[in-house]
Order: structure tokens, then C-alpha cells, then sequence
């Protein structure tokens, strides 16, 4: 259903969901926020995702953002925006609110968490029976709202104890996005990448840096499951977030059996490296410390 | 004290891990639970639990890449004891 607001892949908007509730879940004092672009017709797809003032593109699509939040959905023309509420349950209950206020609240596709099956599930706000509405506001199990332009924007004015959050978290974000973005790294599994020889190892290689068969399945998104071989889904971590990591992370070093490892660490992601992050070893997704 | 609505996977990852501690089963095997267990759990109420688990996850991955082999075993011993101390509480409240 995301699909049909979105015109793009409503596995990459899922995705993006997910991705930005954990990263969002860095600030728990603020609503935390995640904007996934959709275009139809320049074909572009981005997600930004917002973490400790910080701009990621989990895609590595180029979307440049310099404007708070209001600005960015009043550009906006087609797509959609993904907005995630999450470890806010009374936020949850002000979205069910201004849900049902604004006049175009059954265009409002949600993603809830199906409390039967355990599994996220999207629906289109205005067809689900009175008594599931009731079930999943008393559940606060709202995870995300998938929205035209439009209607995001609706949602933003109509939610006033909310919407300051928003441009206030935006416009940090936005002061720090410059020299995050426009660098696209491709983000695939294992055996669509390039792989280099060393040291009778092989590699991914992604940009300079060569990445362990292990690195790449646990850097998958978690929607496409266990990577074959692999133990448990992957992280939702792309290479771009990789490089930010290294680059903007603090560090510290490890001497494991003989050989000295760098591990980087950037709001709630590590990279544990070799050669001073010229090989990655491993990444980790922490929860909320 | 609302009971948690993830019983069951609460359980399971208790019983892996007293697995774990009476050597039936890998911490690679428990790790994946962990992150099994986690990934189930999504109801905002229990985010916690879910982050603590997540924490669990990471820490264990850190280990097996960060400590030299001859002192693994006795850091995820003393992590699987920890867990299956919270988890017990989580389940009794």
C-alpha cells in the first residue's frame, strides 16, 4: 500500500522505517523523526534517517536537504514521507489524533505492529474497522505513518506539540548535513559486490575500503532476512553510514590474538576494523544506551 | 506492572541461555536468539527489553572480534548470567 502513495518500492520505505526507529531511538527527549523521499518521476529514492544531529543516506542517493521540514514537504510534489514515531507512546496517541482531525486522514497509509503475528503490517488509515483502530491506539502500536506530501504536512501543523520538535531536530540536522551527502556507495549483498584478494582473504571491495563476507551480511537491511550462511538478519547499515562512522567516530584500539584492531563508533553504530579502517571486520548496532 | 506480551520469546531466550551456560549450545547460537528474540519484540511499551537485547547483541559481537580467544569464554558467561538475571526479572514482574 506504501507503494501506491509512494509510486517506488515500499520495501525500501519499510526498510527506512526501520532503519530511523533505531537510529531516532539516540534521543529519546525528542519525537524522533524519519523522512523517507519518494520521487515517481525524477526516480530517486533517499532515506535520511536522524541520529545525534547527524544526516545519513542509508541509500546513497543524493538528496540534499537545507530547509526545515515544512519547506522540504512543501517542495515536495509527489512521493511520500515516512514519518516515524517511536518510544513516544503519547505521541503515538497526538498522530491517532490529528489522524482523525484532519479532513484527509483515510489517505494516511500506517504501519503497526500486528500484535497476532508479531510482524509489522501497513494498512491505509481510513480501511481498517473502528475496533482495530481501537485495538492498535490502546496498543500504542503505531511504528510509522506513510503520507503524500500533503498530508505530512497536515499532520505536522495539526500536531503543534509535536511539530517544533520536528523543525527544531530538522534544522540541526540540516546545519550538519553538508559534506554528508552526495557521495553514493552501492549497497548490496556479498555476491553482487567486487571482491579483491589479500593476504589469501577475499574481500568486498566498496570504495577504498575491503569488507569481510561477514561485515557485508550483518550491514544488510533486516527485511530481506538471514543472509545465506549467515547466523541472523542483517543491521541496516549501508556503506555510506560505514564511512561516516570512521570518519566522524570517536576510536579505540584492541590487540586481539596479535593483531591490532580499530573500532569506530558514531551514535549507535561500531565498525570494528584492521589496517586503521582500511578492512572491515564486523559492525555493531547498539540499542539506546 | 504490566505483563510483558512477549512471554514466550522471553523464555525461549532464557532457556538458551541456561543452554548456553551448561555448554549445549555455541554463544554464536545464543547471539543468534538474542537477535532473533529482539527483532520479534516491536511494541513501543517493551522498547526497552528490545534495546537491552540489542545491547546484548552488540556486546557479544564485540567480543568475539575484540578479545583475545583465551578470554572470551569467561566475558560471555558473565554476560549470559547478566541476561538471564534481567530476563528473569522481566518475566516475574
Amino acid at each position: 500500500m506504501a507503494q501506491a502513495i509512494a509510486g517506488g518500492d515500499a520495501e525500501d520505505v519499510n526498510l527506512g522505517s526501520e532503519a530511523g526507529g533505531t537510529a531516532a531511538a539516540n534521543n529519546a527527549l525528542l519525537a524522533p523523526l524519519l523522512v523517507a523521499l519518494a520521487s515517481i518521476g525524477a526516480g530517486y529514492y533517499g532515506t535520511l534517517f536522524i541520529g545525534e544531529n547527524v544526516l545519513q543516506l542509508a541509500t546513497g542517493e543524493d538528496v540534499v536537504v537545507n530547509d526545515p521540514v515544512a519547506n522540504v514537504l512543501s517542495d515536495m510534489e509527489q512521493g511520500a514521507v515516512n514519518i516515524a514515531y517511536d518510544n513516544a507512546p503519547e505521541t503515538t496517541k497526538q498522530v491517532f489524533r490529528a489522524l482523525e482531525n484532519i479532513g484527509s486522514a483515510a489517505e494516511g497509509v500506517i504501519i503497526y505492529a500486528d500484535l497476532a503475528t508479531g510482524q509489522n503490517v501497513s494498512a491505509v488509515w481510513g480501511d481498517l474497522s473502528p475496533e482495530t483502530k481501537i485495538r492498535i491506539q490502546s496498543a500504542g502500536a503505531l511504528v510509522s505513518v506513510i503520507a503524500a506530501p500533503t498530508l505530512a504536512k497536515k499532520l505536522s501543523n495539526s500536531t503543534p506539540n509535536i511539530k517544533p520538535k520536528i523543525t527544531t531536530d530538522f534544522n540541526i540536522v540540516a546545519k550538519n548535513s553538508a559534506g554528508l551527502v552526495g557521495n553514493r556507495l552501492p549497497w548490496k549483498s556479498w555476491n553482487e559486490y567486487e571482491k579483491v584478494i589479500v593476504n589469501s582473504r577475499e574481500y568486498a571491495k566498496i570504495d577504498d575500503r575491503n569488507y569481510t563476507q561477514h561485515a557485508v551480511d550483518r550491514m544488510q537491511p533486516s527485511s530481506l532476512g538471514v543472509p545465506a550462511g549467515s547466523v541472523g538478519a542483517g543491521r541496516n547499515i549501508s556503506p555510506n553510514i560505514i564511512e561516516h562512522v570512521i570518519s566522524t567516530g570517536s576510536s579505540r584500539i584492541s590487540v586481539v590474538d596479535g593483531v591490532e584492531r580499530t573500532i569506530f563508533t558514531s551514535g549507535n553504530v561500531s565498525v570494528v576494523t584492521e589496517d586503521i579502517g582500511k578492512t572491515i571486520i564486523t559492525i555493531l548496532r547498539h540499542g539506546a544506551q | 506492572m504490566i505483563k510483558s506480551q512477549y512471554q514466550n520469546i522471553i523464555q525461549d531466550v532464557i532457556t538458551k541461555c541456561q543452554e548456553y551456560l551448561d555448554k549445549k549450545i555455541s554463544i554464536q547460537t545464543l547471539q543468534a536468539y538474542i537477535q532473533n528474540a529482539e527483532q520479534q519484540i516491536i511494541s513501543l511499551e517493551e522498547k526497552k527489553i528490545c534495546e537491552y537485547l540489542q545491547n546484548i547483541e552488540a556486546e557479544i559481537e564485540l567480543i568475539l572480534f575484540t578479545v583475545n580467544k583465551e578470554d572470551q569464554e569467561q566475558k560471555f558467561n558473565s554476560l549470559a548470567k547478566r541476561l538471564l538475571k534481567k530476563l528473569k526479572e522481566v518475566l516475574s514482574n
